[in-house]
C-alpha cells in the first residue's frame, strides 16, 4: 500500500508514517469484527488495479452500538475527486442500506476545507471544535467532530397531503 | 444538609485488585449507571477482571471513605499522534455524591495526568442534563467544545452529550 509511504496522505488523518509492512497487512487481514473496510482503486495501464483510498467504518459497542466512526485515508492526488466522492457514497450506502447504524461520526482538521466540504455535502454537520486534538507537523492541531444522523426513510410523512388527512377533510 | 455536617475524610489512591467488590457496588448503582456509559446486569467477573488485569494504558484512581471505595476515576491515554490526550470517566456512589468525592478524584487525576504524564489535553463526555457534573468540570477549567447528538442510549432513548476539554499550551506550562 503506497498510502503509508506518502506522508502528505497521512497529514490530515490520524495515521502515523513508518508503519511496517506487517502492521499494514495485519490491518487488512485481521480486521476486528466491528470494523468494515472499503477500498477505492484506480485501473493502471498495465491492467492491474491500484488501491488509492481506504475507508474504515468502526462500530462502537454497548450503549453506543447505534453509532460508528468513519476514517478515510486517500492519496493526495485523488482527494477532492469523483473517486473520493464515490468512496464516501459507498460508505453511506453500506451504512444506510445494510446496517441499523443511526449515527456516523468523523473528524476533520479545521483547516482542511476540502475534507469539510466533502462531508458537509453528504449530510455531516459540525458538532464540536476539539482543540489540540492530534499531532500534525510538530504541533497539536485542532479538529472538528462531525456527525451524520440517519436520514428519515423514504416513506410518506403524515403531513397535510397524506391520504388519511385528505380522507378527513 | 450543610457542607459542614457532610465533612468526611476522603483518601485518593491508586486502585488495587481488592477494590473490585466496592467498585462493583458503584457499577451496579442504578442511580449512577444512566450518567455514564455503563450498562446494568454487568457480570461481576467482568468488573473483577478490570481490577485484577488493568489495561496498561489505563490508570485507576479510587476515593476511599472509612475504608470503603466510594468513587472511581479511570484515566485513559491516547496513542500515536494522540499520546498527549487523556480522557477519563468518573463515578461516585449515589450515597456519597455532592460531598467532595468527585473534587478529590479530579484533583488527583489532573495532577497525575498533567504533572507526571505530560497530558496537555484532558477530555470527557458528559450528558447535557448532568448539571452537577458539568459544574464540577467547569470549576476545574474544562470548557464545552460542542454537543454530540444522539450520542448514547440512556434508559430507552438516545441522549446528547457535551464534549468538554481542559487544554494547556504545552507540557510543563
Amino acid at each position: 500500500m503506497p498510502l503509508w509511504r506518502n506522508e502528505a496522505a497521512l497529514l490530515n488523518t490520524f495515521e502515523v508514517p513508518h508503519l511496517s509492512e506487517d502492521a499494514i497487512r495485519e490491518r487488512f487481514n485481521n480486521s476486528p469484527a466491528n470494523v468494515h473496510t472499503l477500498i477505492a482503486e484506480v485501473g493502471l495501464s498495465s491492467g492491474r488495479r491500484q488501491p488509492v483510498g481506504v475507508a474504515w467504518i468502526e462500530t462502537f459497542h454497548t450503549r453506543r452500538r447505534h453509532a460508528a466512526r468513519l476514517r478515510i485515508l486517500m492519496l493526495p492526488a485523488h482527494r477532492d475527486s469523483t473517486l473520493e466522492n464515490a468512496l464516501l457514497e459507498g460508505v453511506l450506502h453500506h451504512v444506510d442500506q445494510w446496517t441499523g447504524l443511526s449515527r456516523l461520526e468523523t473528524v476533520v482538521f479545521v483547516d482542511d476545507a476540502t475534507g469539510l466540504a466533502l462531508f458537509e455535502r453528504h449530510g455531516f454537520e459540525i458538532e464540536a471544535h476539539m482543540r489540540r486534538f492530534v499531532m500534525r507537523g510538530g504541533a497539536p492541531a485542532d479538529v472538528y467532530m462531525l456527525a451524520r444522523l440517519r436520514p428519515a426513510p423514504h416513506t410518506a410523512t403524515p403531513d397535510a397531503s397524506s391520504p388519511e388527512q385528505e380522507a378527513q377533510s | 444538609m450543610s457542607r459542614e455536617s457532610n465533612r468526611m475524610e476522603i483518601i485518593v489512591r491508586g486502585g488495587e485488585s481488592e477494590d473490585w467488590e466496592d467498585a462493583a457496588a458503584i457499577y451496579e448503582d442504578r442511580a449512577v449507571i444512566p450518567n455514564l456509559l455503563q450498562i446494568p446486569y454487568i457480570s461481576r467477573d467482568a468488573i473483577r477482571d478490570r481490577f485484577e488485569n488493568p489495561a496498561p494504558d489505563r490508570h485507576t484512581l479510587v476515593a476511599v471513605v472509612r475504608e470503603r471505595v466510594v468513587g472511581l476515576l479511570g484515566l485513559h491515554f491516547g496513542t500515536g499522534r494522540q499520546s498527549h490526550v487523556a480522557s477519563f470517566g468518573l463515578m461516585v456512589h449515589s450515597d456519597y455524591q455532592g460531598r467532595g468525592v468527585g473534587t478529590a478524584l479530579l484533583t488527583a487525576a489532573i495532577d497525575l495526568a498533567e504533572n507526571w504524564l505530560g497530558c496537555t489535553r484532558l477530555e470527557l463526555d458528559v450528558f447535557t442534563d448532568n448539571e452537577g457534573a458539568i459544574r464540577l468540570y467547569e470549576r476545574f477549567g474544562f470548557e464545552k467544545e460542542g454537543t454530540m447528538r444522539q450520542f448514547a442510549m440512556r434508559d430507552g432513548a438516545l441522549a446528547d452529550v457535551y464534549l468538554m476539554a481542559r487544554v494547556r499550551p504545552s507540557a510543563g506550562s
